[in-house]
């Protein structure tokens, strides 16, 4: 008697026979055509396997039967029960799976942990390691082991070493927290990069500015991103003493700093991002607001104003407000603050930049202000604010995969979050930071930033519409739940493995309060990660409901959001109706136009473009709100949008307390390629050699095309993110 | 001391005015030339009292100021400028070399001091050779490394931006070494890029590299980070590809570092691997040279050379050069250990051969005037260097004495270095006399004249004018004495550098100046003499060349002074304007 309790799968693998999948896929078979009745499928499907296995023990005859040979005999069954269209089904359902096989096989990767092509993909290019050839020498699973391991390395003894790695995988693995891209790079290697975004110190003077070069250099080597905030030079124009010239100011600064990042390679890319800061009332404010529009040389640099309460509420009030050399603090030219609001935000409505930066709003939650000084500039990624040459170790919660039969499982959440926190305070110590000044202050401040990735996803689980109020209730209330259980976990750690050291003098001294770190939660970019975990990204909502990607070669496969598949599948629309659906989705990214789709479906199913600045700005605030560092976030705008729709935003995310705002207008980029070609045109053609060499970087100086394998790129998070490769420019 | 005034042309009161002189805050000049003079000549003379007392400051000063003031010796431009004036910040060296590592920290932190330098108003050198080649490894990431050209274009960009403010921009030097794996890259550097512009390149060659030329063998390129052989290519033809290069553009230069190395005082400290923007010395990291030039052309007495006069002027140069390394400012901790307390490096030059010719009936292309220069350039060299024996007795030996090479002559010697064909561009405009040991540029030359009191210094009269030795002597000799520089054949400029740089210590700042029609294998020729002949490098240019790169805009605009914009001279491997004086490499 043949022996069918085991089989051989397609990788040689032996594992048990199970009658039930058979029956499963019959049955999914037969649903799709309906040649059986619907009530009458299960006990035909369970008949027909019963032959096949008939067969199957017949034909084998004592050797192990393999997966391949279970399925020729199925199509054969299915045949010969009359069941053709069945039939066809079942076989061009096998094709597309060997597609997809062998799609993975081109990949070189073992897929161990049953992810898609597409997280494959992402984790190949970005994350598994290579040999000197670039064939990949790592599983998924083995990335996440390596990462679990060289964190809980920082546990004390074998066995709390142990407990905690096998914890980390777990929530790894699960893809329920994801560290930065900086742990799956680099963890457990030897020179371990985990951390990579910084701020660091400008000064005044010629020998400090070449320091900040150098250190911008070696951040950059190290595949990190540096923030800065040039106010403290002094003007263009200005006295210099002792070479009896004149200064050039902060944006001519900048303008080497690009240079610096341009040159230096990152991993083999000429890429980095850097975010440059100037405070509303230096007196180059006009030059720096216009700085990337005008010569397009600052393509390494995100810029932003920092603004005072006291401007904004000159603005609200139409007042005059002063611009101040900061060198010697006299004031040098008296506007309208309107005026000057009103350049930031036309320059925003072409171009994207600069957004802004609420210094006020920052320095509220600054509980080292007394002993470190106010925080006055952010890191490119996520517009974090940092103290000069600080760090933040992050990580995020994987939402999506937070919910339980139609309701969010507040327990796993805690649970994560507390593993998440451990996970993340380990890393301050594991991590290798590019300068000795981030060292230190690093270790000092532990500053550590959870978040959350998957919101989106898990809005479509509730059924929740990310722009209505009860969406909006949600995220305020989950992020107040991970903040209060990070913050009782940090307090714990605190006490169990001691405070960090800068603690003295903080305001949680002063509150009797012991914390392991200064700042534990951020909502920070995701890009890539969400993509690792398959998720929306952030706390953004979903770019489109369905995509075209290109995997391997041209082809290009559809991907349709599963849980709007789901619904529109679930749903009582004819088969036709439901096939529409899928191509009109693919077309545009939404579902709001087609005519038929219920109320309730396009509520919950929206996408970036269909939620209006106002509910983007409301959603930025309500996570703000529970976030002690700063949220990351891209306020969409349509095409069509005015700049008084933008000067609305930045006022509201002001008013909202929201730490900063980055808008992005649908298109304005493209435009601006458009415009300056035509500029040229225009020029005599002397200048139109010069402008042939300008013009070609500028797909890459725009970020709209991906430098790396050239699809259209998102714009989420404050951030260019590429969906087909998962390059972003501030991957962390 | 009663202060009396040089005798000046027009031109270079003009110029004396606008470069040299103090001013008010309006820009008005609050001294006069003669002023001036005695204000360098009392500071050089300071550290005199270190040594001796009171009494000698004040005769020296005076000796000083005579010698000057009769434009028999000339300090540089920048030591006018900057010595003794509250204004200035007292750094009188204008020419640096800095050193550059394989690693990025390093790397930026030169970066910086190359900055605080250019604020001071200095030039900067630099070879880029221990970069590892672009592409390369880094931390195990294949095709990760920037390569030297990138690093170079940083410092460009770095360089000129932040000093775009400055009253004089410095220049700089890059030597990439020709067995680097980039190296092919570099040359073609300049010409792909339009903003290399305050940027010279030079590539460095070996005496093996030479050779290999010669026998067109397959030359190795090494990546300096694994010291392995990277790619072969035939050294012939990668010499053929610079001198195509340079034929088209001016650029690369040749810097030959086996000659160069046979001059080095102090092997122990390391190489001579870079030289620095200003007449291509040859410096150690670190290193800067203070310089000073001597007229030829006024030491001339009926015909004949005054030598005794020239040997005071050497003597008198000198020891004003040692007193400048005592008294000057360094822009940084590492300089002045390496000058001051270390090698005490000065470059004692000339200029106004081509004049000093003119008056003695001498062509510049006959062989005479090599033969001429060669007894001139021992002479100076042999006074000079008693002179730093004389010091080095009274005032003691260098720091690095018992490390150089004169440890073991039982010698005194004050300084490792002494002598140097600086470029003279504007101080010979100042002299009115011919720059350098360069040919007269043109006898006629068209010049806008300016005033520092028009608007935006825009020029407001065209004037004619004539060589004044040359219109001085015109009727005395014949036609062919009176050459210019692109009526000189190659050969003879090459063979006037070598003369002097047979003799020289430091090394010679020359352009060798072809005419457009000069074809390929003329600058090949050329290049291969100057190896031949022991030139320490070679830049060459070759009239409307640079002009001639259509695609390269910015390259155009390199002819025209930035400041008047008269058309731009090419000399001394430097651009100077004619009109107001503008020079990229300004001393």
């Amino acid at each position: 008697m043949t022996n069918l309790k085991k089989i051989t799968k397609r990788n040689g693998e032996v594992v048990k026979f199970k009658e039930n999948k058979i029956i499963e896929v019959i049955k999914l078979a037969l649903k799709e055509t309906n040649e059986v009745l619907q009530k009458k499928q299960k006990k035909e499907a369970e008949r027909l396997t019963k032959i096949a296995i008939n067969i199957l023990k017949k034909s084998v005859n004592g050797v192990l039967a393999t997966v391949e040979q279970v399925q020729n005999i199925v199509e054969q069954v299915l045949m010969a029960a009359g069941y053709y269209e069945t039939a066809k089904k079942y076989i061009l359902y096998r094709e597309q799976h060997k597609q997809i096989r062998k799609i993975k096989e081109t990949l070189g990767v073992k897929d161990n942990l049953g992810l898609n092509v597409n997280q494959l993909k992402v984790l190949r290019n970005r994350y598994l390691r290579h040999d000197d050839e670039g064939k990949t020498i790592e599983s998924p699973s083995d990335l996440f082991k390596r990462v679990a391991k060289s964190i809980a390395e920082k546990e004390k003894g074998k066995k709390n070493k142990k407990k905690w790695r096998d914890k980390f995988y777990k929530v790894i693995s699960r893809m329920e927290f994801m560290p930065a891209g900086g742990y799956l790079r680099s963890a457990g290697t030897k020179k371990p990069t985990l951390a990579n975004c910084f701020v660091l110190p400008v000064e005044d003077d010629m020998e400090a500015i070449f320091d900040a070069i150098k250190w911008l250099a070696l951040v950059q080597q190290a595949g990190g991103g540096s923030g800065f905030n040039f106010s403290k030079l002094r003007p263009k124009g200005d006295f210099v003493g002792t070479s009896g010239g004149f200064s050039t100011g902060p944006v001519s600064f900048m303008k080497v700093f690009d240079a610096a990042t341009a040159q230096v390679m990152q991993g083999g890319y000429k890429m980095g991002a850097n975010m440059g800061v100037l405070n509303i009332d230096h007196p180059d404010i006009l030059d720096f607001i216009n700085c990337k529009t005008k010569d397009g040389e600052m393509t390494n640099f995100n810029i932003s104003v920092g603004v005072t309460d006291k401007f904004m509420r000159a603005v609200k009030k139409n007042k005059n407000f002063n611009l101040k050399n900061p060198r010697n603090n006299q004031v040098v030219q008296t506007v309208k603050a309107r005026n000057l609001f009103n350049e930031i935000v036309s320059l925003a409505w072409k171009t994207g930049d600069p957004g802004m930066v609420f210094l006020d709003t920052i320095n509220k939650n600054n509980p080292v202000k007394k002993t470190l000084g106010l925080l006055t500039a952010t890191n490119p990624c996520g517009e974090q604010p940092l103290h000069a040459f600080d760090v933040c170790n992050l990580g995020s919660i994987n939402l999506a995969k937070m919910v339980i039969k139609g309701e969010v499982d507040y327990k796993k959440l805690e649970e994560v979050t507390k593993i998440a926190i451990r996970f993340l305070d380990n890393g301050v110590d594991v991590s290798r930071y590019p300068i000795k000044e981030t060292t230190k202050m690093a270790k000092n401040n532990r500053r550590i930033g959870l978040g959350v990735m998957g919101f989106a996803d898990m809005l479509y689980q509730l059924s929740l519409g990310y722009n209505t109020s009860e969406g909006v209730k949600l995220g305020k209330k989950v992020m107040a739940v991970i903040s209060k259980v990070a913050v009782e976990e940090s307090e714990r750690l605190g006490k169990e493995k001691g405070p960090f050291k800068n603690i003295k003098g903080s305001d949680y001294e002063k509150k009797g309060i012991v914390r392991r770190n200064l700042a534990v939660t951020t909502i920070a970019p995701t890009g890539t990660i969400a993509m690792v975990a398959d998720v929306s990204s952030g706390i953004e909502p979903n770019f489109a409901l369905s995509f075209v990607k290109n995997v391997v070669d041209e082809s290009g496969l559809l991907y349709v959001n599963k849980y709007f598949k789901e619904v529109i599948e679930k749903s009582n629309l004819s088969k036709k109706q439901k096939s529409e659906v899928l191509k009109r989705v693919a077309k545009t990214g939404s579902c709001q136009d087609i005519e038929y789709l219920s109320s309730s479906i396009k509520k919950v199913f929206v996408t970036a473009y269909d939620i209006s600045p106002e509910d983007h700005v409301k959603m930025q605030a309500g996570f703000q709100k529970s976030t002690e560092n700063a949220v990351s976030k891209t306020i969409n705008f349509p095409e069509n949008a005015t700049m008084e729709d933008i000067k609305k935003a930045y006022l509201l995310a002001w008013e909202l307390g929201c730490k900063g705002i980055t808008v992005y207008r649908s298109g304005s980029r493209e435009t601006q390629i458009l415009s300056i070609e035509t500029d040229k045109d225009k020029k005599k053609s002397k200048l139109k050699i010069q402008s042939k060499v300008r013009i070609k970087p500028l797909n890459q100086r725009f970020a709209e095309y991906c430098p790396e394998c050239g699809m259209k790129m998102e714009i989420i998070e404050g951030c260019a993110t590429c969906r087909s490769c998962g390059f972003s420019k501030c991957s962390i | 001391m009663k202060i009396i005034e040089p005798k000046q042309s027009k031109i270079a009161k003009e110029i004396t005015k606008k470069r040299y002189l103090m001013h008010d805050k309006e820009g008005n000049p609050v001294e006069t030339v003669g002023e001036m003079l005695w204000r360098v000549a009392q500071y050089a003379a300071k550290p005199e009292i270190i040594w001796s007392n009171n009494g000698e400051v004040k005769k020296v000063a005076e000796q000083f100021y005579k010698r000057m003031v009769s434009k028999k010796i000339v300090s540089t431009g920048k030591a006018m400028y900057e010595a003794g004036n509250p204004m200035a910040v007292g750094q009188l060296a204008a020419c640096f070399v800095l050193p550059i590592e394989d690693s990025i920290e390093r790397i930026f932190k030169t970066l910086g001091e190359a900055a605080v330098i250019h604020k001071n108003n200095g030039g900067t050198g630099f070879n880029f050779s221990k970069i590892r080649p672009h592409g390369d490894k880094v931390k195990n990431v294949l095709g990760a490394a920037s390569g030297p050209v990138d690093f170079i274009k940083v410092f460009s960009v770095a360089l000129s931006k932040i000093l775009q403010g400055l009253k004089r921009q410095g220049g700089n030097m890059a030597v990439l070494e020709v067995d680097h794996p980039d190296i092919e890259e570099f040359i073609k550097m300049k010409e792909e890029d339009g903003n290399l512009k305050n940027f010279n390149v030079s590539v460095g060659v070996t005496d093996k590299f030479m050779q290999a030329v010669k026998d067109k063998k397959q030359w190795g390129l090494v990546n300096p980070r694994t010291k392995k052989v990277v790619k072969k290519i035939r050294a012939d033809r990668l010499f053929k590809k610079i001198c195509r290069q340079a034929h088209k553009s001016g650029d690369p230069g040749m810097a030959f570092l086996d000659r160069a190395e046979k001059d080095n005082p102090t092997p122990s400290l390391g190489k001579l691997r870079a030289t620095n923007p200003c007449g291509e010395i040859y410096l150690l990291p670190y290193e800067s040279c203070n310089l000073m030039s001597v007229v030829l052309s006024n030491h001339v007495k009926k015909n004949k050379i005054d030598w005794e006069d020239l040997r005071k002027s050497v003597r008198l140069g000198v020891r004003f050069l040692d007193n400048v390394v005592e008294v000057n400012n360094y822009p940084l901790p590492e300089i002045e250990r390496m000058v001051k307390n270390g090698n005490r490096r000065i470059g004692l030059g000339v200029m106004g051969l081509a004049h000093l010719f003119f008056k003695m009936g001498i062509s510049y292309d006959e062989e005479r005037a090599v033969k001429l220069s060669e007894r001139l350039a021992k002479f100076i060299r042999l006074e000079a260097d008693k002179e730093s024996e004389r010091l080095g007795k009274v005032r003691g030996n260098f720091s690095n004495y018992d490390i150089s090479i004169y440890a073991n002559s039982n010698k005194p010697r004050r300084n490792c270095a002494t002598t140097m064909i600086a470029p003279t561009g504007t101080i010979s405009m100042f002299a009115d006399c011919s720059s350098g040991i360069e040919p007269v540029f043109a006898l006629k030359t068209l010049r806008k004249t300016f005033f520092e009191d028009s608007r935006k210094n825009s020029p407001t009269k065209k004037i004619l004018i004539e060589d004044l030795v040359y219109k001085e002597f015109k009727k005395k000799y014949a036609k062919k004495v009176f050459v210019v520089s692109h009526e000189v054949g190659w050969k003879s400029h090459v063979k006037i550098q070598a003369a002097w740089q047979k003799y020289f210590d430091n090394s010679v700042s020359k352009t060798i100046n072809f005419k457009h029609e000069a074809s390929v294998d003329e600058v090949e020729k050329a290049y291969l003499t100057a190896y031949k002949l022991g030139c320490k490098g070679i830049t060459i240019y070759r009239d409307g060349s640079k002009k001639n790169q259509v695609l390269n805009v910015s390259s155009i605009g390199e002819k025209i002074c930035p400041e008047c914009g008269a058309n731009l001279e090419i000399k001394e491997g430097c651009e100077i304007c004619p009109d107001c004086g503008f020079s990229k490499c300004d001393l």
